[in-house]
């Protein structure tokens, strides 16, 4: 491609980067120190944005970074005790803590001071006690017990581990108050330096306040270096255990960059101009489309090398990072096809597919956790079980693209069988390209799952419900496959297929986790999300029986 | 049989229609497993699904197809190669299963730090009965492999004739909740029994301490201390102990505190329910809060409808006219006149056929958490010496490996290891199924068109 070519959609990516980039931060000097925090070390910056995740359900608070709110949680704790902002969904726990229905958003003095809080957490504990299931009700139970934990250490200084060992000590880091050495004294002048520096900006927007003789730039200055010496004293306490200065940066860079926004953003642009290529057949379209599609698949390949960095680990240990990682599969495998038999509508479906993955993954943080946690020790280290998870997602990718394809076929049939016929054989061929791709996998996924289970434990197949899903699933696109050969699935069949059979891999992939609950795989399990999932399969359904019906009056 | 029948018989049983209708009884009969197991737990879902006539008739009859379609298109041609080796691939993996579950073993093996064990437990059970003069030597009357979930003793109850009557199973709960409590009797042949507590500023301890049926001692171990409640003679150890004499059907004891310290005399008095004994180890508080000169054990169960990680099974033993409940891998005692008859109601176990010691359990935990991030075992194995089992770092010895499972802990402090001991015969089988499955759907799907040109139109 020439530069001359490469220009107009140059230009469209850099004008959207620009329209997107957030506002010059402040005060994130403070992001990089280092706190030890759910069993890894991590810059404060992830530790404020993952606390501020389990009290508000967002990582930021009405433009407040969360740097601000935790930081000013600890110094004027006061100032947040009365503000609305811890985030309680579940509406039986509302009617049971007698707070309005309506309302998400409590202050931790209504949920302290209601006097039924203590009796629903002794019905959690006998529920505990006696090892039963819990239901979301309970979960939501146990998540304001978390809320109430981690805003409560933090307001105690109990949560701000930032103080390493000395060396030749365990490894279990100090909270400043607990620490002997320069340490109170330097994180009191963080923290009056940081007030300082709110101060100034409140200064800076309403002149009338102006009692602080220093300029928003100065109190950054000196914060920064405050922060500086206090790293530096902590980095002398222990050189060992102290993190590198690099993995610090490129952590709290990763927490800024949010890749998978910037990769969705492309695949939706890239998805519409191939759109706009089809109606149009003009060339730049195609070309734009292309280069937004590169342009996202790098930043998500981006994003997956920051968060292999960062963990040191292959990032298919949850939900988040296996949607994130079908997204991709969705690209790779509908590039694929499209260079094979050039239909350009395969790519429109890899890119739906790919932004709905990232969508979720970016706005459901409650449900995706994208927070990077310890793995359970039979995950350690386990090269089969790397490969079979990568190998059963992507997989599901292929069976996410074919569901793709076949609702744009579908499309096709209802708008008119007759004069779209090219259009829908190519989808149906790339459909059952796609089922190829994923049967081949998912065949291939389960037995090295097998592989693993025997390696890890000694048992090829134990009918765990997570494997057993994924087998259900291969015998419904197996079923489908034989059906083709028999003759009875025709190409309208196989569109439909597509379509319904993706609820076996939604069950597979989500259900056996988020509603069955149980099994080995545990470590993946969560909660949250059913009602839309199940919106999601019922509308399919809908859709499937309207495309039906039109195709019998057509 | 001529040959038309045959054919038209192969025909039938290879056909696609009867694959598809195949396939999807298949899915259908796995995915009730599945909300089976997520409603009650992984065994019922084994019972009651996985392992039931319904599955296994459905996957006989899925290897039976196989090898019809495999007949059906015999003899083979090149381009059938994929489909040739995938379904040979399946049949493969289908009669590996089948070895594994005839003729595997999976068990479990749970070590007490510092202590041998060489029996594995497996899933099926058993019950013995066994009887007594003396309580020292037992003779098995009876013994029977038993599956009570699925033949439910109150549909075919087990009746076990003795010289004394009839001993009667006939009564099962899948889901016990257990609770036990002693309770005062008036049986004289039964031992004592009392209920205690022990305490400081940082120790409090409330537990019985009972006499079990016939026998003349209990001790409850304390840590550095110990209390043994004991009729008639008793050698003191030489440790800090309380030491309780029974007096016949009174309501009082004699008492002996001795302490482990050279020089300190033992202090004797009398007790009763609602005394306090000072033992001067630590500011250690002894007190009685209750004591029966006979006891009898009492065992209630609660049935509940789903099962927890507390709930047993259990079963209801009758002799005459009395009745007990027990839950599995324990046993109930019926004392009639000089005689003891014993049921136990466990899990068959397996000899490995050699000595394992865990000498030591560590458990490595992720920085600043008491979560557990890796652990292992070291074990002592006889003819082997020291061996370290640990997750994903199995021990493999005379044809069984031993799988580092889990632990328990109290106090943040590990105190059982559970390994999980396996041996399959059909490993290797399913292995050369799984190799064939794959490869012969990659060249059904990718190849077929390079090696062999399509001769038919799509």
């Amino acid at each position: 491609m020439s530069l001359k070519l490469l220009k107009r959609p140059l230009g469209l990516f850099l004008l959207l980067f620009f329209m997107m980039s957030p506002a010059m931060a402040v005060r994130d000097s403070v992001k990089f120190l280092a706190i030890q925090n759910g069993g890894r070390l991590k810059p404060f910056d992830t530790f404020a944005k993952e606390s501020l995740q389990l009290l508000h359900g967002k990582r930021s608070l009405e433009g407040r970074s969360a740097i601000d709110v935790i930081m000013t949680m600890y110094m004027v704790p006061d100032l947040w005790e009365n503000t609305k902002f811890i985030s309680i969904k579940n509406l039986d726990l509302k009617r049971e803590l007698k707070f309005e229905e309506g309302q998400n958003l409590f202050s931790m003095k209504d949920i302290l001071s209601s006097t039924r809080l203590r009796l629903i957490i002794e019905k959690l504990r006998s529920r505990e006690a006696m090892k039963e299931k819990l239901n979301p009700y309970y979960q939501a139970i146990q998540k304001i017990e978390g809320q109430i934990f981690t805003y409560q250490s933090i307001v105690s200084g109990q949560a701000l581990t930032l103080v390493p060992p000395k060396q030749g000590e365990s490894s279990q880091w100090l909270p400043v108050f607990h620490s002997t050495g320069p340490f109170v004294d330097l994180f009191s002048k963080i923290g009056s330096e940081f007030a300082m520096s709110v101060g100034a900006e409140v200064k800076d927007r309403k002149p009338e306040l102006d009692t602080l003789k220093k300029t928003p730039a100065q109190a950054e200055i000196d914060l920064a270096q405050t922060v500086s010496d206090f790293s530096a004293a902590a980095r002398a306490q222990n050189p060992e255990l102290y993190p590198k200065d690099r993995d610090i940066k490129i952590e709290v860079f990763y927490n800024s960059l949010q890749p998978f926004m910037w990769s969705w953003i492309c695949y939706l642009v890239a998805g519409f101009m191939f759109l706009m290529f089809l109606l149009s057949h003009r060339k730049w379209t195609k070309n734009t489309a292309f280069f937004f599609l590169f342009a996202g698949f790098l930043i998500h390949t981006l994003g997956f090398a920051f968060r292999i960095y960062i963990s040191g680990r292959p990032p298919v240990s949850n939900m988040y990072e296996t949607v994130i990682w079908v997204a991709y599969g969705a690209i790779l495998f509908g590039f694929i096809i499209e260079r094979i038999y050039r239909h350009t509508v395969v790519l429109i479906g890899s890119c739906l597919v790919a932004m709905l993955c990232l969508i979720l993954a970016d706005l459901a943080p409650a449900i995706l956790d994208p927070s990077l946690q310890p793995l359970e020790p039979v995950l350690v280290s386990n090269f089969w079980l790397i490969i079979h998870v990568m190998t059963i997602s992507i997989s599901y990718a292929a069976f996410f693209l074919a569901l793709a394809l076949g609702n744009i076929g579908l499309f096709f049939y209802i708008r008119n069988e007759e004069k779209n016929k090219t259009s829908i054989n190519q989808v149906t061929n790339a459909i059952y390209r796609c089922i190829q791709i994923g049967v081949v996998l998912l065949a291939a996924g389960i037995i090295l799952g097998g592989i693993w289970a025997d390696y890890s434990w000694g048992r090829f197949w134990g009918w765990d419900p997570k494997e057993t899903w994924a087998l259900i699933a291969l015998l419904g696109y197996l079923a489908m496959l034989h059906g083709r050969l028999g003759g009875w699935i025709k190409n309208f069949g196989m569109n439909v297929w597509a379509v319904v059979a993706f609820s076996l891999v939604i069950m597979a992939w989500y259900g056996v986790n988020f509603v069955l609950g149980a099994g080995l795989h545990s470590y993946g399990f969560g909660a949250g999300g059913i009602e839309y999932v199940v919106g999601f399969i019922v509308a399919e359904i809908i859709y499937v029986v309207y495309a039906w019906m039109m195709r019998g009056k057509a | 049989m001529s040959r038309i029948p045959l054919k038209k018989f192969i025909k039938f049983f290879s056909s696609l229609k009867l694959a598809v209708v195949l396939i999807l009884s298949l899915g259908a009969v796995t995915s009730v497993g599945t909300i089976i197991e997520a409603k009650y737990n992984t065994m019922t879902a084994q019972k009651w699904v996985y392992h039931s006539p319904i599955m296994l008739g459905l996957l006989a009859l899925l290897m039976f197809i196989l090898s019809m379609v495999l007949l059906d298109r015999y003899p083979w041609k090149r381009q059938q190669s994929g489909f040739v080796l995938a379904h040979i691939g399946l049949i493969t993996l289908l009669l590996g299963s089948y070895v594994t579950m005839q003729w595997g073993i999976d068990g479990s093996l749970a070590f007490p730090i510092g202590e041998v064990a060489r029996k594995v437990v497996i899933d099926e059970t058993e019950i013995n009965l066994w009887s007594s003069f003396d309580g020292d030597r037992y003779t098995r009357l009876y013994h029977k492999d038993v599956d009570f979930f699925l033949k439910r003793p109150s549909k075919y109850p087990i009746s076990i004739a003795t010289p004394v009557g009839n001993i009667k199973i006939d009564d099962f709960v899948p889901y016990a909740f257990v609770e036990r409590k002693f309770v005062g009797s008036k049986d004289r042949k039964k031992g004592a029994g009392l209920r205690f507590q022990m305490q400081n500023q940082f120790v409090n301890v409330i537990d019985w301490l009972a006499q079990r049926d016939d026998s003349k001692g209990a001790i409850a171990p304390l840590g550095p201390a110990q209390i043994v409640l004991v009729t008639g003679f008793y050698k003191p150890t030489g440790k800090n102990e309380i030491v309780l004499e029974t007096n016949g059907d009174k309501e009082s004891l004699k008492y002996t505190v001795y302490s482990s310290k050279v020089g300190v005399s033992p202090k004797r008095g009398v007790a009763r329910a609602g005394s306090e004994i000072d033992t001067g180890w630590m500011g250690l508080k002894f007190r009685i809060l209750n004591y029966f000169p006979h006891i009898d054990e009492e065992v209630t169960i609660r049935p509940l409808k789903y099962p927890t990680e507390l709930t047993r099974q259990a079963i209801k033993v009758s002799l005459n006219d009395r009745s007990q409940w027990v839950e599995l891998n324990n046993v109930v005692r019926f004392f009639v006149e000089n005689q003891v008859y014993v049921l136990e109601y466990v899990n068959k176990g397996l000899d490995i056929g050699f000595d394992m010691r865990l000498t030591d359990f560590t458990v490595g935990r992720y920085q600043g958490t008491m979560r557990a991030a890796s652990y292992q075992s070291e074990m002592d194995v006889e003819g082997q010496g020291k061996v370290t089992i640990a997750m994903n770092e199995p021990l493999t010895k005379n044809g069984y490996t031993f799988y580092q499972a889990s632990f328990q802990e109290e106090n943040g402090k590990p105190v059982l290891s559970i390994l999980s001991v396996n041996r399959d015969p059909g490993r290797w089988i399913k292995y050369l199924g799984s190799l064939l499955v794959v490869l012969g759907i990659i060249i059904m799907f990718y190849f077929k068109d390079y090696y062999f040109p399509k001769k038919e139109s799509a």
